[in-house]
């Protein structure tokens, strides 16, 4: 431990116990992995942090003109930049459908069951591929 | 009150053991799951928890850390605290942490049981396509090394030795060692190491490289890890991309 770390130390114990949930056990058990230990000396006095604020970067880049690209841009830049979107691996149009879903049904994104195909269509118009092959994406939400 | 090396940020932190036996934890006890403060843009996104075994939050590794470089978490990197699991992939790395919860039965939310799965095979390694695969919840992480001063077509000239670099780290063990190959996996040989800063940190690696016949070389790093894990010829493939840990390699020109 250096110095600058040393500084550190008094404000621990408290705060961080301060975040616990305990919810196991619902009846009383008869033996335990670890009992809570004594409070006592260890504790400093409460630290407050101190506040901070970052600004992120707010990104200007919506998607390239296209059928589709307003149901795109009125979407997918809900959650996502398009330069995110774009620099995926080109899928199919079938593979655009399951990643779409995904979003839909795993994320809760607004896009209307309707718009699904023309968004489809537009992803792959920009960023796609034909089909050569078993689909490479198994929607598994990640 | 413990550091990690991560990379080489010295991260500082304390034990989540301390904190749980603090508290105490009762027998029964299978898992324990972590929350954040950050949530969805739309409330329908399921809020990110992620769980560990109760055995591995408890084995003294693992750590909630609240500095890097001997200051304050940065926001990005998660302030206030978060949760450090050395040699597991980054999402157990939970970032704002605010919320322990010891669970007596398995964790069935959804970041544990639906996402970051992968196919419980050697390196999650399948065929495209591939049906009625095992899945699993990620973890381990493997080994992986890295060009960082020579890029896809470079120039170098013939006869005058460079001193060709990286990182390489072991994954869920030490770095063992580094191998380097000048001739696209013919022949390899041993790379310098530079400081161990700890078993899970970045390890800087080089190899003077000396080329004696002009054309393209094709250069090629493997990392071995203390587990004798050693990166593999042929990149893995599953539907999420996880775990990509295929040699690196670039192709200079010497000329």
């Amino acid at each position: 431990m250096n110095a600058s770390m040393r500084d550190f130390v008094p404000m621990w114990s408290v705060p961080v116990l301060l975040g616990i949930a305990l919810a196991a056990g619902l009846t009383w058990p008869r033996t335990v992995v670890s009992k809570p230990a004594a409070k006592g000396a260890a504790n400093g006095p409460v630290q407050r942090w101190a506040k901070v604020s970052v600004d992120l970067p707010a990104s200007q880049v919506t998607f390239p003109p296209g059928n589709g690209s307003v149901i795109a841009n009125a979407n997918c830049l809900i959650c996502h930049s398009a330069g995110m979107v774009l620099r995926q691996p080109p899928l199919t149009q079938d593979e655009w459908t399951v990643e779409i879903n995904k979003m839909r049904n795993a994320f809760g994104a607004p896009l209307p069951a309707d718009q699904v195909e023309a968004l489809a269509k537009y992803l792959c118009s920009i960023n796609g591929q034909s089909p050569n092959g078993p689909p490479a994406v198994d929607g598994q939400a990640s | 009150m413990g550091q990690r090396r991560h990379g080489k940020c010295p991260l500082g932190g304390v034990r989540l053991r301390d904190v749980l036996d603090r508290a105490g934890v009762k027998a029964g006890s299978l898992q324990v799951r972590f929350n954040g403060l950050d949530t969805g843009v739309v409330p329908q996104t399921p809020d990110f928890m992620k769980s560990l075994d109760i055995d591995h939050a408890r084995d003294g590794e693992v750590m909630i850390a609240y500095a890097m470089n001997g200051a304050l978490l940065p926001l990005l990197n998660g302030f206030p605290l978060r949760l450090v699991v050395p040699g597991w992939y980054a999402t157990y790395w939970v970032k704002m942490l605010n919320d322990i919860e010891v669970l007596d039965k398995p964790d069935d939310n959804f970041w544990t049981t639906k996402a970051y799965l992968i196919p419980d095979t050697p390196f999650a390694n399948i065929v495209p396509g591939q049906k009625d695969v095992k899945m699993v919840a990620i973890n381990r992480m493997l080994p992986r090394s890295f060009f960082t001063n020579v890029q896809n077509g470079a120039v170098l000239k013939v006869g005058q030795t460079t001193i060709v670099r990286g990182i390489a780290f072991g994954g869920d063990a030490a770095l063992a060692k580094v191998l380097f190959s000048a001739d696209s996996g013919g022949r390899w040989q041993e790379a310098r190491l530079g400081s161990d800063h700890g078993k899970y940190s970045f390890r800087q690696w080089e190899v003077p490289l000396r080329l004696s016949s002009s054309g393209l070389h094709k250069l090629m790093i493997k990392a071995i890890n203390a587990a004798g894990s050693a990166q593999p010829d042929h990149a893995n493939w599953n539907g999420a991309g996880f775990m990509r840990n295929v040699i690196e390699s670039v192709s200079v020109q010497a000329a």
